[in-house]
This record gives structure tokens, sequence and C-alpha cells, in this order.
């Protein structure tokens, strides 16, 4: 496939060459002088014979000379921020140009919610407006979220894992809560729970609403900022228009780590038995080390690749737009479908997006939204320490075959005398042979959405529209997993019984809203917007299951419940249902003078079944301010500035993402499928909003003609009454209630640097860079006590790695601090505190650990550098994260005979004192404290993607009644720089803020070439 | 048009005033509401099931490789058992060594949690019951089910102290948890006095044939009142509980002593309470509501010829071993030991499998670091009382890793060597008469009641019964017997350290849960 586009690709090349203009030569000298409006020379406009490379530049005047060889007849005078022009020359030699500012770049329109859109340059509040042509359009997406990764200051998008069609973690702006911290997500101004059944080719625009200011007019749940999403429609345009897109690629490992290979692993088991025989320790029962003879002949498995296959990526859409009988439409259809790189993983994914769109008796705006997805999912375990199976990939060295010699999957379970081409290998039982999980076991999601919204919208007058809007969202999500019977006597694997469980999980969701909204301009200089409204939410989830043992079929795909030898062995689950309503209050007043002057204010009151019938509403106000400098007139006589902006904001959001009816005294059926038992919950009817109020000042600024864009975000948010699952102590024998438990304050800057510009004629370039800096502290815990969180068993008694109290990051890391080694390369750790507060020369697990590291980022940052030339594209996107830290838990510190990374080559040894590496302990199965030296850098900087695509110029391929044709090529996960000794530096959250930054065991990203072609009618 | 406009502001209007407050008020739908549930004899049943099932509880999986099985904090830490292979548990070491044990350990918090959970769900039953108006049950009923819910508090709180000594005692009345001075640990006399008052009323209301048979009975409350006393070393009482269970008539010994681990014989004529365990996959495994246990898997031995791919978590001793051959009592050495020749049902077995270690790979498994310098040789043997055939499994289990195997708590073997004991140290009673029985049945001559006669005969009558390390620690002979172990420490567990830390610290800075001494 690659080859081909290739191949396609250089015959247009040449095709495209010699489609030169017959040359004429005739001499004259053409000057003149460009000024923009107001008469004043413009420096610097290029001025180009069309169909030459011939051109100039105009001088600090604005004027210009040019040699004019006649084979052209055409200028082209061009300058970034102005409206190209050409002008016939027809025997003219000097000309006078007016530039007219391009409006369009100044004039970006943003869309603020409830119908409204705003001009971008009177934004008073912090809003990124992502357009999709540019980061859906030209490269291939597989998942809404990838596209806002990056592309936004603070907002994090972390790919929990590369298993197709995982679902990927926002946060905005740090953690305001401990909770569910995801953003909002609006698809037209409805609700939606998360991106799954958005295919990205049917989106227009997103807008990210960052501060409170933009964010709280959807009070509830928008303390964590909000992301809105817009469908693709027909804008009122007569032609029809037929998009075609397609594309193909292949995948592969990015990464395999720093793991050391069978032959390191021998080396080090060797080395660890020297240490022992040194230190005069018993080395009774330990096998003798390996011979370089026995080396040479281990099968130096390196697991990863072992288990992961090169796997094909797809998506085909097609798009039809235009107008019948007054009728705007678009539809959308879609076909995607990711193989995934490891087991039998997959994702594929069937979409169709209707969007209508007409007036009525000229007054009444109608606009419909159908989305229908279908999606199939394939997946496997992952950050799992019970699956043993992505952890087992890590944690098992190389000097193991997959396969043994009779071809079964080799048993480095309890098989007695265990031996491999001739070489006696311990045995490890801890860590399954990942094989056989990946092999015997398949689990697959059927999902199938249903998404359908009608606005309509009735204008009153010129300025009062009134809008009501009605939305239904159905998800019903079927789960199967099947473990089947297997036998390999020679290895001493069997499973005897065959399992399968199903569980169902359906979700609808209502929306409706009202609103009011007014747009006027009083006088000449007072011009207003306003929206007042209500809104109806009601959300509802049932959930179902069964399970079953011994069937008579053993295939995946065939086996169902009637295949169960005794129905005796079905257990059924008792069905669980819940409902969830909100009800909403809002208006919102932006308000400007003369364009220059400009403040809003918005208020919403919400009311939520989730809290009690005193805590059930919550008031959420927000005010901002603008002051647009660079249009007073002391301003605007400095040329190089085009835009300044001040813009501050204050407002205050709230959180209710909590689980229903957490204030009523009740009990919860606990337990797997068929022994579902009651349990009394630690109620809460105290249980109230989390309110997080944000401040937020801003400025915005363009320079040079708008060459240069510079965007300035400073806040600070400060969440209170952060609603928590609070960990009981144990000996209350009480689940974990959830209690507003803490306060968190966030702080963070963010810019965005934005630099266009053209280099001749034809080649425009513009690069991006956004970065965020960020960082959270706890500010007070209203129980008094730090939460803890995040546990592995891989350190000795697997204690809790994270810990949140007053003063530090939400789950920082929390251990000992290593000192030093000893003179027998055992760590010594630092003694810090005692009970009466000092130093006691003991180390003990009450006093003397601390935070020893912090999982979240202190700045994220994003690079976008793209240049078109001549019909060639090429776009750049590079990601990063810094300073984070992660908990390399993957591999089994805690257990003998585990992996380990290749930093244990430099461990300390009689030879090697000044290493600060552990002494090697290849045998042994205590002793790994967790400290700070298992916490390693998970800063990385990636670059997400490359893609070199090549426009068809218009002359030819409407020859052929096209459009547009459009290939490319693109290279995702190509380069990832990062120091951590991982698969892959980008790992999941867990989406539980409170356990972030432990690897235990993710499926990695797969890195992938893709070649595809855009076609448009 | 004018008609429209006013059509749809009224639409509006409607649908954002029709809807109040109400709307808003959301009851749970499936999860059944707290108030008058106990109120109703099916929801109260429920409830009691739910407090036996912490019994149950043997791995947690929320809490990464964490074990909260019996044997671990009972056998492991005696003389007659030892977990061999030690890569499954590294956690479990503590247990076996000492000196490996931390605050911290994830298993003693498992532990810790299981217990309280069970005096929490008791005591749900209890409080609710207490405060229950307008109930549809008789006061009989009501009563009955009352002594239930306290028989399994003073069950669950007597496993405490026994593991952890002073405790947060939780009695009929609610507590206060933000209160510091409700939470305090409170003596063992204090604990063992609840657990006392709790067993004596439920011993005056439980019926003498249960509900369902797993549950509690008169019997069952006597004989572990009978060993809550003994604990205490109130002789006469204990003896007087004892004799009281032998006076019910109800239980009597099995004639072969094997018997009473017969998977077709569970809640025999011996049995006076097990820890019931079903053939079932409901509830799954490896998690908290498993109906199955996992000791088929972790005790059996590797039959790598079969499907009973056992782990070895529980190999007995050389020195139990030793013990049960030079008092010559063979019948019991052969239902609790697997030696050569111990009849185990099935022929593939009993030749090539039966040499108890197989050979190349085991020593791998030894952790040189272990501190206690244990060298495991051939001497160890599997234990076998709670040891299904591979007929048994495929027919009355779910799977390995799920047997229905009961486990036994109390015996009527147990109840009169209480009775013997409680004489030994100077009560009234026939304790020579019951320690004759429990001999005679095991086809052992009669010999004179002494104390050291005692102790060994309760070592060989309830070995691998989760009995012998706090049978050696209240005799004092825990630190003359038990490599590695400190007088004053070791008796008791460490109290978790995440819960001393999660309660936090009083008015004068400190915390509010102390220490066990020596941790």
């Amino acid at each position: 496939m690659k080859k081909y586009l290739l191949i396609c690709l250089l015959n247009f090349l040449l095709i495209s060459f010699s489609f030169g203009e017959e040359l004429t030569f005739q001499e004259a000298t053409i000057s003149g002088r460009v000024t923009d409006k107001t008469g004043e020379g413009l420096p610097g406009v290029t001025v180009l014979l069309k169909g030459t490379i011939q051109g100039v530049a105009t001088d600090v005047n604005g004027e210009f000379e040019i040699q004019f060889s006649g084979q052209a007849n055409v200028l082209v005078i061009s300058y970034i921020g102005f409206i190209t022009q050409e002008i016939a020359i027809d025997g003219k030699t000097i000309f006078e140009i007016v530039l007219r500012e391009d409006i369009g770049t100044l004039e970006e329109v943003v869309v603020t919610g409830y119908g409204q859109t705003q001009n971008k340059y009177l934004v008073t509040s912090s809003i990124t407006s992502i357009k999709a042509d540019k980061l859906i359009g030209d490269r291939p997406i597989p998942r809404l979220e990838q596209a806002i990764q990056g592309a936004s200051p603070s907002v994090v998008v972390v790919q929990e894992s590369g298993s197709p069609g995982a679902p990927q973690t926002i946060r905005m702006r740090g953690v305001g809560t401990a909770g569910d911290a995801t953003p909002l997500m609006l698809m037209n101004g409805f609700q939606i729970p998360d991106l799954n059944f958005v295919n990205p080719n049917d989106i227009q625009g997103i807008q990210v609403y960052r501060d409170a200011a933009s964010s709280s007019i959807y009070g509830a749940r928008g303390g964590n900022g909000v992301l809105n999403f817009q469908t693709k429609s027909n804008s009122n345009e007569d032609k029809l228009n037929i998009n075609f897109r397609s594309s193909y690629g292949v995948q592969s490992l990015a990464g395999s780590g720093d793991y050391l290979n069978g032959q390191e692993y021998a080396q080090y088991y060797n080395s660890s038995y020297f240490y022992r025989v040194r230190q005069g320790l018993s080395t009774t029962g330990l096998r003798t080390p390996f011979t370089d003879d026995e080396i040479s002949r281990l099968p130096n498995t390196t697991w990863i690749e072992e288990i992961s296959d090169d796997a094909i990526i797809q998506d085909h859409h097609l798009s039809v737009s235009g107008k019948i009988s007054g009728i705007n439409y678009y539809i959308g259809g879609g076909l995607f479908d990711q193989e995934g790189i490891i087991g039998t993983t997959d994702f594929g994914r069937k979409s169709l997006t209707v969007s209508l769109n007409t007036k009525v008796f000229d007054k009444l705006h109608v606009n419909l939204l159908g989305m229908y997805s279908g999606n199939r999912r394939r997946f496997i375990p992952e950050n799992s320490e019970n699956s043993r199976l992505m952890s087992a990939v890590a944690s098992l060295p190389g000097i193991y075959p997959v396969y043994a010699e009779s071809g079964s999957p080799f048993n480095n379970g309890l098989q007695a005398g265990l031996e491999y081409n001739g070489v006696p290998l311990f045995s490890i039982a801890e860590f399954g042979n990942p094989i056989l999980g990946l092999t015997h076991s398949e689990n697959k999601a059927l999902t199938d959405t249903y998404f359908g919204n009608i606005l309509l919208s009735y204008d009153l007058t010129d300025e009062l529209r009134l809008n009501t809007s009605y939305g239904y969202f159905s998800r019903t999500a079927d789960i199967k997993g099947f473990s089947q019977t297997f036998d390999y006597p020679d290895q001493g694997f069997v499973n005897p019984v065959n399992t399968l469980n199903e569980s169902s999980v359906e979700e609808k969701f209502l929306q409706w809203e009202g609103y009011l909204s007014y747009t006027a301009t009083m006088g000449s200089d007072h011009n207003i917007d306003l929206v007042i409204g209500t809104s109806v939410l009601s959300n509802e989830i049932e959930t179902s299951g069964r399970n079953g043992a011994n069937f008579s079929v053993n295939e995946f795909d065939e086996v169902s419940f009637d295949n169960i030898i005794d129905p005796v062995e079905i257990n059924e689950s008792i069905p669980g249902a819940q409902k969830n309503t909100t009800l909403s209050y809002y208006g919102r007043v932006n308000y400007n003078f003369k364009e220059r002057y400009l403040l809003g204010f918005t208020m919403r009151a919400d009311g939520s079944s989730k809290f009690g019938p005193d805590n059930r509403w919550g008031y959420f106000p927000s005010v901002s301010a603008g002051w647009l400098l660079s249009d007073e007139s002391f301003m605007s006589e400095l040329g190089v500035i085009s835009l300044l902006k001040l813009r501050g904001s204050w407002g205050i959001n709230g959180n209710d993402r909590i689980a229903p009816y957490q204030w009523v005294d009740r009990y919860v059926l606990l337990g797997s499928v068929g022994a579902e038992q009651p349990q009394r919950q630690d109620f809460n009817p105290d249980i109230k909003w989390e309110e997080i109020t944000q401040t937020n000042i801003g400025l915005d600024v363009d320079l040079l003609k708008n060459k240069i864009g510079l965007t300035f975000d400073y806040y600070v948010k400060e969440t209170e009454d952060m609603l928590i699952d609070f960990p009981n102590p144990g000996f209350t024998g009480l689940p974990d209630p959830t209690r507003n438990a803490a306060s968190v304050r966030n702080m963070g800057f963010e810019a965005i640097f934005l630099y266009r510009d053209k280099i001749a004629d034809k080649l425009n370039f513009e690069l991006g860079f956004n970065v965020g800096f960020s960082n959270n502290e706890i500010t007070a815990l209203n129980g008094g006590l730090p939460l803890t969180g995040a546990n592995t068993r891989v350190f000795r008694d697997a204690p809790d790695l994270s810990y949140s109290n007053v003063g530090d990051p939400i789950a920082s890391f929390y251990g000992y601090r290593v000192q030093g080694l000893d003179n027998a390369g055992n760590p010594i750790y630092q003694d810090l505190s005692g009970p009466d507060g000092v130093p006691d020369g003991q180390i003990d697990p009450e006093y003397d650990r601390t935070i020893i590291g912090n999982p979240y980022p202190d700045m994220i940052y994003g690079i976008t550098f793209n240049i078109d030339w001549n019909g060639f594209d090429l776009s750049t996107f590079i990601s990063g994260s810094q300073g984070n830290d992660i908990v390399n838990a993957s591999m089994g510190y805690g257990f003998a005979f585990s992996n380990r990374t290749r930093e244990v080559l430099n461990a300390w040894s009689v030879d090697n004192t000044s290493s600060t590496v552990f002494r090697p302990s290849a045998s042994e199965t205590v002793n790994h404290e967790f400290s700070d030296y298992y916490v390693e850098d998970g800063s990385y900087t990636r670059v997400k993607n490359i893609t070199v695509g090549y426009t068809f110029p218009a002359s030819l391929v409407s020859k052929a009644k096209l459009e547009k044709v459009r290939v490319f090529i693109s290279g995702n996960n190509l380069f990832t720089l990062t120091d951590y000794s991982g698969f892959d530096p980008e790992i999941g959250v867990n989406n539980d803020p409170r356990d972030v930054g432990v690897d235990r065991g993710f499926y990695p990203q797969a890195k992938s070439i893709i070649g595809g072609l855009q076609i448009s009618f | 048009m004018k008609n429209i406009s006013k059509l749809f502001i009224m639409i509006v209007v409607l649908l954002s005033t029709s809807c109040g407050d109400d709307f808003l008020d959301q009851s749970p739908i499936t999860d059944p509401e707290a108030g008058d549930f106990i109120a109703d004899e099916a929801n109260l049943i429920s409830l009691i099931q739910a407090a036996y099932q912490p019994m149950r509880w043997e791995f947690d999986p929320v809490y990464g490789d964490s074990y909260c099985m019996s044997y671990i904090y009972t056998d492991v830490r005696s003389d007659d058992v030892i977990i061999e292979n030690k890569f499954f548990q590294p956690h479990s070491h503590g247990f076996e060594n000492f000196v490996d044990m931390t605050t911290s350990n994830i298993n003693v918090r498992l532990i810790w949690t299981k217990l309280f959970t069970g005096v929490a769900n008791a005591n749900e039953i209890i409080q609710g019951l207490l405060n229950a108006e307008g109930s549809e049950l008789d006061a009989i009923a009501l009563e009955a089910y009352l002594a239930e819910a306290r028989f399994l508090r003073g069950y669950y709180y007597f496993e405490l102290v026994k593991n952890y000594g002073a405790l947060p005692l939780f009695g009929d009345d609610p507590v206060d948890l933000a209160n510091p001075d409700a939470i305090r640990r409170k003596d063992a006399a204090e604990v063992y006095a609840q657990i006392e008052s709790d067993l004596m009323e439920a011993a005056e209301s439980l019926p003498t044939v249960p509900f369902e048979d797993y549950r509690a009975t008169q019997g069952a409350a006597l004989a572990l009142l009978s060993k809550v006393y003994l604990y205490q070393e109130k002789w006469q009482d204990a003896a007087n509980a004892a004799q009281a269970v032998i006076d019910l008539g109800i239980y009597e010994l099995e004639e072969n002593f094997g018997d009473n681990w017969d998977i077709t014989n569970e809640h025999g004529k011996e049995s006076i309470f097990e820890i019931a365990y079903f053939n079932t996959t409901a509830g799954g495994n490896w998690n908290r509501s498993a109906q199955t246990s996992l000791t088929l898997q972790f005790f059996s031995p590797p039959f790598t010829n079969t499907q009973l791919l056992g782990w070895s978590y529980n190999l007995t001793t050389p020195e139990l071993l030793q013990a049960y051959e030079s008092e010559g009592d063979t019948e019991r050495l052969e239902a609790t030991i697997m030696t050569e020749g111990s009849s185990i049902g099935s022929s593939i077995l009993v030749a090539e499998s039966l040499d108890p270690i197989p050979p190349d790979w085991f020593d791998s498994w030894i952790n040189s670091e272990d501190s206690n310098g244990l060298q495991y040789g051939d001497d160890f043997s599997y234990s076998l009382k709670y040891f299904l055939t591979p007929e048994e499994m495929d027919e009355y289990t779910p799977g390995l890793q799920q047997s229905s195997l009961n486990h036994k708590v109390l015996r009527y073997a147990e109840v009169l060597l209480i009775l013997a004991e409680a004489v030994a140290n100077g009560a009234a009673g026939d304790g020579q008469g019951a320690f004759d029985q429990v001999r005679e049945r095991a086809g052992l001559s009669a010999k004179p009641l002494t104390l050291d006669a005692l102790k060994l005969e309760r070592r060989l009558e309830l070995a691998t019964e989760w009995n012998r390390f706090h049978d050696l620690v209240r005799w004092g002979d825990a630190a003359s017997t038990l490599e590695g172990f400190t007088v004053g420490r070791d008796e008791l567990l460490p109290i978790p350290l995440e819960d001393i830390l999660a309660t936090g610290t009083d008015a004068s800075g400190q915390f509010i849960l102390t220490q066990n001494n020596g941790y």
C-alpha cells in the first residue's frame, strides 16, 4: 500500500511539473507602492509575477520595482494578515495597491454555547477553539481525544492504553477533584458521557472552555472544564459536496522497554549467586551459575516482541452535504477498523451521522442531528496484578522460551525438571506464560449507541430568539468473556473447565433545554448578548449479567449459554438500575462598549438528585471582563501590535459526579454474580456539591499584522468540599463512603504561541507551540488525615504507594528515601523522624516515609509545524510531558526470578562499590521496600504524528470533475524520547486520581505508518 | 405567526416549571433502603447470611497479593506447618519466621479487616433488631436471630482478640467513629467480657437444631464459650460450658477419625460448627464473595500427572510427624499427613506422587534469605485433612480452586479436650473420661490425664485445624518451641499501620490506635 501511494505521488508530480505555460519574452519594469487602507506603506509585502518564480518584497515605504520579462500578465500581492490580491498588468507599469486586512483571521468565531457565538477578539474567557480541518481532516485519527491532545495548553490527554478502542483520559488544568475529573463533554450542546461513539471525521470544531467564565454557564459538572464539540453540517451552500476519505496502514510495537534480555538475565543471576557466595550467604538450593555454554544456548526471548505482531489499521469515511428544497443536509458514514498488536484485540466502528437544518416560515430554524455508532471491541486485561498477563510480560526473564520443544506453551510454573535446549532452568511459578491467556481467553464488547438531538429556534424579533432542544442518548453494551479448556499434558498446563460470562449495561440520557437568546446593538456603541434558560437532564443506567461453567462448545465465537452442559451451573446476577436527574436555570450576559470594553456575567442554579433535599441546589456565578487595548488610540499608533486584549475572569463551578443515592440510608447488594449480599452503606446525609472557584487572568496579543499570535493565561483553581471515596479504617468494617473530604488548589500558567508566514508566494508555514504549567496542592483535609491509595504487590508488604496530604500534590508517591548503599550494597534509608519527632536511629514506616514523587506533570506541551508549498503539505505534531514520575510496578521486585531493567547490569558489587544500583538479588523474594529508588522520571517527548500530503492542482482534478484530491502518508508515534524503563511512558491513569503513575503492565501504544486519500467532488 | 410564538413560549414555560423539586427526588431503584428493611424476615436472613460471609474470605484482589486464610495466621506461625512455596506469598513470610513481620504487612491488614467486617455485619443485625419497631417477627424468632448475630460477633471478636489483643470494641450501641475515646483499643479482658456475654445470650436463645445446617446452634455457642473460658484460664467455667455441650446429648465422636473430613459427611455427628463452602461457581473465586475455598489448590501437592496441580502452601513439619510416630498414633497420622501408604483414594496418586517433594526443582523454591534457617527436606509432608481426591474434586466441587469441603471450626473432640484441660488445671469434672474417649477413638490406650499428656493430645487431635499456635502461646510454650519467637511481641500480630495512620492522633498528638508491644 505504502509503495503504491508513493508511486502514485511521483507520477502526479511529474505530470504536474510538465504543465508549464508557454513562455514569451518581453522586457519591462513595473513599479508601485502597497499601502493599507489608511495609506500607510506596507513593508515586506510579496509581489510576484503569477506563474513565475519572479518576485520582490516591498521596501520600508511599501514601494517595489520588478523586472517584467513578459511571461506573465498578473501580479500577485500577498502579505500575512491581508487578503491576497491579483492584479492584471495589461501593459500598465505603475501601480497603487491598497491591501485590505484579512479580517477572517481576526474575526475567528468562537462557539460560546447555547446557540451563541462570539468573535474571538471579544471573548473575555479562556477558550481554545480547535478547527477540525487541521487536526482531524488532514491526518488519520482513530479517536476524537487524540485531536485535542497537545492542541490546547493544559489539556492533558493520556492514552489509557494502546489497546484498540481503549478510552483515553482527559484532564484539564490539573486535577480539580480526586473523584471523576473528566471534563464535561457536549455534542452540539448535549451532554454525552464519553467519546467512544464519535467518528472524528464528522466533527467540525472543538471548543475547550478552560476557565470558570466560559464553563460556569454549564454549572454542574463544568468544574473540570468543558469540551464542546460541533458536528459537521451544511452551511447553506447550494452545491452538492461529496467527500471521501480513506486511509490504511500498519501498526507495530513502538518500544520494548529497557529490560534485560535472556543472556543478560542469566549474567545477572550469576552475579547474584556470586554475591551470595562472597557475602557468606547461603546458596543452598540455588541453581549453580549459568556457564557460558549454557548462556549461549538460552532462548533469549523478548516477551513483548514474542506476543506482539504487526496489525492493520484502516479508516474510510464518506460524506455528502448540500441543500434540497431549502433543507441543508450533511450525511457522513464511516467504517473504522483497528487490529491490536497484542493478542486477540481489535476495535471496529460503524458510524452514521445525519445533520439537517432548515428554516420554516422564515423565522423558525430547525436543526436535527442523528448519530449511530456500532462498536466492536476485543480486549485483554491490563494494568492488573491479578490477571498475570501484561505484568507477566514485563516480569518474565528472557531465559524462558515461549514454546517448549514439544510445541506446547512452555510452562515456567510448576513443571518438574524444567529444561530447555539442554539447559536446566529454575521454575518461577508466579508469572505464568502469557501466551496461554492470550490464546485461550477472549473478551468482546459490542456497543450500540444512538444519539438524536433536535433544536428549534424561533425568531421572535430580529434580536430575540426562543430556542428549545431535546436530546436523547442511548447506549447498550454487551460484554462477553470466555475462557477455553485446554490441556498440555507434557507441560502440566490444564484447564478442565471452560467459563463464559456475559454482562450488559444500558444507558439512557435525556436532556431538554429551553432558552431565550438576545443579541442587540444599542445606539452605535453598546452591544449586548443575552441568554436565559432552563435545562432538564435525566440519566438512567441498568446492568445485568450472568456466568456459567462447563460448556460443550469451546470456541469463542460459537459458545453461548445454550451450550451449557448443566444449566444448574448458570449464575444470574441481580439486575441493577439507577437514575439521577438534574434541573437547572441559567443566564448569561455579554456586554461590550465599542467592542473595546468587554463584560460578561453568568449565573446558574443546578439541582441534583444526587444530594439530599437540603443540599440539592448549587449556585454558580461567574464574571469576566476584557479590555481591547489595541483599539485605544494610544495603542493603535504602535504598528506592530494588531491585537492586544487583557481579560480576567472569576467564577464558581460545581461537581456532582458521584454515584447516586449517597445521601440515602441504604443497602447495596455486593458480591460477584450469583452471591450478592446486602451491605449497609456508610451513607452521608450531608453530602453536597463540590465547588470549584477559578480565577483567570489572560492576555491575547497579535503582532506584526497577525503573523504572530500569543495567548497567555494564569489561573488559580480552588476546589472545596472535594468529593472523595473516603477510605474507612479496616476496623470499622464499613465500606468507603463518599464525603466532601478535601480542598485542593491548582495553579497554572498557559501560553500559546503561533507564528504564521509566507515565503515567496507559495510557501506557507505555521509554527505553533503551546505549553501549560500546573501544580496541584491539597490545602485542607476535612477528615484531617491523609488519604492513601494505589497499592501494589511488587514491594515488600504491598504498601499503599500514594499519599494525599495537606501541602502535597494529590496522590504523591510515598516511601523511604535512599541515602546510599551500605558496604554490602544494600540500601540505607534516611532516618527522617521518630516517635518524638526527631530521628531515632531506626527506620520505621510510621515516621521515616515521606513524599518521594509526583505522578502529575509540571509541564505539558505541544508543538505543531505545518508547511504547504505548491500543493505539498507537511504537518508535524509533537507532544510531551515533563516532570511526572512513574513507578514501574510491571516487574515483580518483590518476587525472586523476576526480570529487571538493564540498570542492574551496573549493580553494586565488590568491584563496583561506587554504584548506586542495589546489589544483585535475583533469587530473593523480600527486601524490596518501596523507596525513591523505584520512582522514575516519566517525562517524554513524542513525535505523535508526521504527515506529508499532496493536493493535486485544481486545474488537473477539475478535468476529472473533482474538486480536490489529496494523498497523504502519515507516521504516528514514530519517535519517543524518554528515560522511562517500561514499554511506554504514556501510561494510563486508571481514571482514579488517587492511583496515578503506577505502571502495572499496560498495553503499549503502537507506532504506525498510514497512507490515505481524500477526494472531494 | 403570533400563535406559533405564543405556543412556543407556553411550551418552554410549562416544561420549565412543571418539573420542580419532585423531579429531583430519586430514590434507589434496586438498592434496598435501610428503613424497615430488617423487619422483613427474608431480608433479615440475607443479612445473617452476609454476616457469615467474612468467615469464608481467603483472598482479596483489592490489596494485591493478600491472603487472610485461617492457616496463615494460625498454623503457619506454629511448629506444625510451613509454607513451602514462597514465591506466591512473599507477604506471608513474617508469619512463619516472625522477624520479617512488619506493621504494614498486607495480610495482617486483610485479616484485621476481614474479622472486623464480620463484627460490623453482626452488629448491623444486633443494632437493627434492638431498634426495630413493628417487626412482623414473633418474639421467639426475633430472640433466636438476635442470638445468632451475637454468636457471630463473639466468634469474630474471639478470633480478633487471640491475634491482636486489645481492640476497638463495638457493642450494642452505635459508636461515633469521630470520637477518639469511643474507638480506642479496649483491654483484652474487656473484649473477652463482651464475647462471654454475647455467647451466653446466644446459648440461651439459639436452637439446638440450626435453621440451615451451617448456622450456629446452642451447642456451637456453648462450645465456643468453653474455648473462650479456656483461653482466659477460667478453668471451672470452661469445664462447665464443655460439660453443658456434652449434656446436650446431640454430639458424639465419629468412629473413624478421618470421617470428619469426608466430603459426604459434612455437619456430621461430631461437628459442632463449620465454615460452610458450597459446590457452586456463584460468587466466583479469588474474591470476598466466593462460596468456595482455595484450600485444595493451596494445600495439595503438585501432582503433575493429574489435574491436582497443588501449590504446596501447607506442608507439615518433621516434628509433627515425629509426634505421631512416637505416640504410635497411626490412625490420626494417616488422616492428617499424607505419607507413603496413606489411603487417599486414587491409584494414580499413591505410588509415584507420594514422594512428598518432587525432586529436582524443589530446591529452587527455597528462599535462602529465610532468616529462621529452615532447611526443607524429605521429612516435610502434605497435610491431608482438606485434601480431596481427583474423583471427589470432580464430583463435589466446581474445580481445584473452588473446594466445597467445609472448614471444621469446633468438633466434639475438642470440647472433650477442653473439659480435660480444665480438669487437668484443677477444675471439677470428668476430665479423665473425656480424655479417654478421645484417645480411645484414636485407637490409643488410656493414660492418666496430665497437663503434658493433654498438650500432646491436643496437638495430635487438632493438628492443621488452626489451633496449635494459640495453644502454644497460652501455655507459655511458644518461645521454647518456635524458632525466632520473641516473648512479649510475637504472641500478637501488629495492629495494621494503615489503620493507625487512618485513625490519626488525638488532642495530645498521640496515635489513637496504639501499636502492639515490640512492633
